[in-house]
């Protein structure tokens, strides 16, 4: 567990962080965002001391760093820098070594550990062992970058804006492996961004930092729906919600009001509250207070009826050819699993069965559609 | 081409000689820079307030003239080989301070904060990250360094260092290209040669990862390690072995012996030569010669701290420029000042005069001699506003030279230039001036077939030559009296001019002559 306590820190006379206090749990994969000048960079630096703090103390499993030399610190602590900074004049392995070498490793172990490295962060170790970095792609020299901050296997990770430098398609792979590592080795990983969308992509938990202090600090998802502040809000932005489907659920986007009538009322009554309604479905629940769905009746089937069967329970003619999701059904796995040709309407229930209110076709469209509408307010 | 074979040929064993003598200077020079550079350089990176400081005195340090700052080290430290090998230093030590500077402080910022993060004290960032990035810039800078030595140790030979530099002042004392080329074309070879194998070593110690991505060459470690193996072997065999010489001699007992100085000119390296085998044969003390040094001023020094035991001089130079006596014309008193004064108040015996004089005189050529008829001191001056004088620049100053024939005697001549050694024989020849002022012994006086003025009014002052010792060596090796009289009154000035002329226009090097002297006088078996 990381305590980070009170810390305050200046260049000359500019305050860069200001009391800032945040509780890191083990194996939590923490991001610190904000724009740039708001002092993330600085807060992460300050955990391995590559820059000294002026008040406050961080306490590391127990043990204050105030308490701990520099360097000794630092060989327990991974560090990921932008573009990996690896050593120019090195080889991939003899960046590794070096590491290892500081690290206390005895000499005989040191290459089998290089090439687990390597194939840790999957790079073939016989093809790039002997390779200078200026030989590789930007996300081959982080990979070793990564490789060389888990090589005296730390319990801790600090990452500061490792992937800013790279492609799309090779940042978003990177994002993903960093993850999985992070989650398979058990590391508590402290990543600093700029970018919005990685920390929502990686983070258990999310740091906001504005002018040198902690806006919020939470999940991910509650950041987005519930904003601390404006400040927040508008870094995190109104739309950024609409475009991450899995954090919107059911019960954020559904109307509460279901017209619905009980299983023991008749056809005639069903459709006269559809006209009233100018709806084309009702939802039938069971009798009594519970309001559990029983079914749906279509207005088209009770078209097809003839006038004397007007009077038929509705128990009788409801339908159960619909599809149903629960209140913290998330937008995404709704559009992965709706036909919309065939729903007209999806009722929402609860997980004891009990009808919470319903989404149509036109406000899942509205929902999706949000996200752009506000771009285009933006511009 | 055929003459400077011929140098070549005569010269061969002296010439390796100083080759050896020069790398050895340059190497201890260069070590020495590299011994102060690296650390002073890396010392700085990590206080940057004082990098402007030494950056700035060593940019300051190198744009002090070498001749000048020769002259202001030797009253300092001596004359030989220190002075020279401070001087050298101070000018290689700039290129190796500077590109360490450059080189570490090039490094980027995001490859220090790795080392910092990882976990490398300062002093192992240094040793694994600093120093290796920054081999190259290093190495470029000690590679100018070395090359730069090799040029300035030739000015050492000023001050009686030796090396390569003291063919080149012979041949321009004499007016000998040849002799000049060879000294400085090993000198050239040299300074290529260093050049090219340092180059050899820089791309060796320069590692791969820092190269063009095309030009990466992946070595393993063994062989890595082999070439560095060479690299420094290469560095040892240029820098060390050259070293080694002087170590030996360092080894060597002390002997009894005597140090003869001379100074820069024919006249004082025969007269050197002379003494020196005078002794060697007369008596069983060792002599060591450090001779070419550049004026009085820097072998009084030598004798006063002792570098030097004996060299010779002119009543004329001595009394003015040593014993700052008054100006006088009359040759025994002034001989007298200066034996009593050189007694008084350096504790030196100066000799009975040699015999010749080797005072100014002034030279016309035949024409001018001709059309104004001129052969005496008193007819030149009646036509001196007529005529363009061509002299040394001592001559302008001395006072009881130029200043006095303008002062006392109200003489003007048409130009002054001032014109050094012998390339005022080359502008009287040409007709760019009409008048020179002349040594009476100097060779080319008699070569050029120029006229001399005969001092018919007493102007000029008196310069007796005479050798000068140091008391505590007359005391030490009291045997050396009776030789050194042997000399008194024992060279005319026609005798003495017939050797420079054998020196300067024959080419026989003043040691033969010198020594062919001394056996026709029967002064040596």
């Amino acid at each position: 567990m990381i305590k980070i306590e009170h810390v305050s820190k200046s260049y000359k006379d500019k305050l860069v962080l200001r009391d800032v206090s945040v509780t890191v749990e083990d194996n939590e994969f923490i991001v610190i965002i904000g724009s740039s000048g708001c002092g993330k960079t600085t807060l992460l630096k300050l955990i391995n001391k590559l820059l000294p703090m002026d008040r406050g103390n961080i306490i590391i499993n127990g043990h204050s760093i105030r308490d701990v030399q520099g360097t000794e610190l630092r060989r327990k602590i991974g560090y990921v820098l932008q573009d990996g900074g690896l050593f120019p004049h090195l080889t991939v392995k003899e960046n590794l070594e070096l590491v290892l070498k500081i690290g206390n490793m005895p000499t005989e172990k040191r290459v089998d550990r290089v090439f687990e490295l390597l194939d840790m962060v999957n790079m073939d170790p016989k093809v790039y062992c002997n390779s200078y970095p200026c030989q590789l792609s930007g996300g081959q020299r982080q990979r070793v970058g990564v490789a060389r901050a888990f090589a005296l296997d730390p319990d801790l990770i600090l990452m500061d804006e490792p992937f800013s430098a790279l492609d799309p398609l090779t940042r978003e792979e990177l994002q993903d492996e960093i993850v999985k590592l992070q989650k398979e080795y058990k590391k508590t990983v402290i990543f600093v961004t700029h970018d919005m969308d990685e920390a929502i992509k990686c983070a258990d938990k999310i740091c906001v930092i504005e002018e040198g202090r902690v806006a919020q600090f939470d999940q991910p998802e509650e950041i987005l729906k519930h904003p601390a502040d404006d400040y927040v809000e508008k870094f995190v932005g109104r739309n950024r919600l609409w475009g991450n489907p899995s954090y919107i659920h059911a019960s954020d986007i559904m109307s509460t009001k279901p017209v619905q009538l009980s299983k023991d009322r008749t056809a005639l009554q069903a459709l006269q509250t559809m006209r009233k309604n100018g709806i084309n479905s009702v939802l039938v629940t069971a009798a009594g207070p519970r309001k559990i769905l029983e079914g749906v009746v279509w207005l088209e089937d009770l078209q097809k009826l003839d006038d004397r069967k007007m009077a038929l329970r509705l128990s009788e003619v409801l339908s159960v050819d619909y599809r149903f999701v629960f209140e913290d059904t998330t937008l995404q796995e709704i559009i992965d699993r709706i036909d919309y040709d065939r729903s007209g309407i999806i009722p929402v229930l609860n997980r004891r069965g009990e009808l919470k209110g319903f989404l149509t076709k036109s406000m899942l469209l509205s929902a999706l559609s949000k996200r752009y509408r506000h771009e285009e307010e933006e511009l | 081409m055929n003459g400077l074979l011929e140098v070549f040929m005569q010269r061969r064993g002296e010439l390796l000689e100083l080759f050896i003598q020069h790398m050895e200077m340059t190497s201890i020079a260069v070590l020495l820079s590299i011994c102060i550079g690296i650390p002073a350089g890396i010392l700085i990176t990590r206080w940057k307030t004082a990098a402007n400081v030494v950056i700035g005195v060593a940019n300051l340090m190198q744009s002090i003239p070498s001749i000048g700052l020769l002259a202001f080290l030797v009253p300092v430290v001596g004359i030989g080989q220190r002075p020279a090998i401070i001087m050298v230093i101070i000018y290689a030590l700039l290129p190796i301070i500077k590109n360490t500077y450059i080189g570490i402080t090039g490094i980027e910022s995001s490859t220090m904060e790795a080392a910092k993060a990882v976990g490398l004290s300062g002093f192992q960032t240094l040793l694994k990250v600093q120093i290796p990035i920054a081999m190259p810039y290093i190495m470029a800078g000690i590679r100018i360094s070395a090359v730069t030595a090799v040029g300035t140790v030739t000015i050492a030979a000023f001050a009686g260092a030796g090396g390569l530099g003291w063919f080149i002042n012979l041949g321009l004392n004499a007016n000998d290209a040849d002799l000049v080329l060879l000294g400085a074309i090993p000198a050239c070879a040299l300074a290529l040669l260093i050049d090219f194998i340092l180059g050899k070593v820089e791309t060796a110690l320069t590692p791969e990862g820092l190269k063009p991505a095309d030009k990466i060459c992946y070595r393993t470690e063994k062989e890595r390690k082999k070439r560095i193996c060479w690299s420094v072997t290469a560095f040892i065999l240029i820098f060390f072995l050259p070293c080694l010489y002087t170590l030996s001699a360092f080894l060597k007992p002390d002997e009894k012996k005597v140090v003869v100085g001379s100074e820069n000119f024919t006249e004082a390296l025969i007269l050197g030569n002379i003494y020196s085998i005078l002794i060697q044969d007369n008596t069983d003390l060792d002599v060591e010669e450090k001779f070419n040094l550049n004026g009085t001023m820097i072998t009084m020094s030598a004798m006063e701290g002792g570098d030097i035991d004996m060299f010779t001089d002119y009543t004329g130079v001595l009394a003015p420029n040593v014993l700052k006596l008054g100006l006088s014309t009359d040759t025994d008193q002034v001989y007298e000042q200066v034996r009593d004064g050189m007694e008084e108040q350096y504790n030196m015996k100066v000799s009975e005069p040699i015999g010749f004089s080797n005072t100014y005189v002034f030279a016309v050529s035949q024409e001018v001699s001709d059309k104004y008829g001129i052969t005496k001191l008193s007819q030149l001056l009646e036509y001196a506003g007529e005529l363009r004088l061509g002299c040394t620049t001592v001559f302008t100053q001395r006072e009881d030279l130029l200043p006095k024939l303008t002062d006392e005697y109200g003489v003007s001549f048409a130009e002054v230039n001032g014109l050094e050694g012998n390339i005022r024989y080359q502008a009287i020849q040409s007709g760019k001036v009409d008048v020179i002022d002349a040594y009476e012994t100097d060779a080319l006086l008699k070569e050029s077939g120029l006229v001399v003025v005969e001092d018919d009014i007493g102007f000029f002052p008196p310069y007796q030559a005479l050798s000068v010792v140091r008391d505590e060596v007359l005391d030490e090796y009291p045997e050396l009296e009776d030789v050194l009289s042997e000399m008194d009154g024992a060279i005319t000035t026609e005798e003495m001019m017939e050797m420079n002329y054998q020196v300067d226009v024959e080419g026989k090097t003043p040691a033969e002559t010198a020594r062919e002297f001394l056996e026709e006088k029967g002064l040596i078996d």
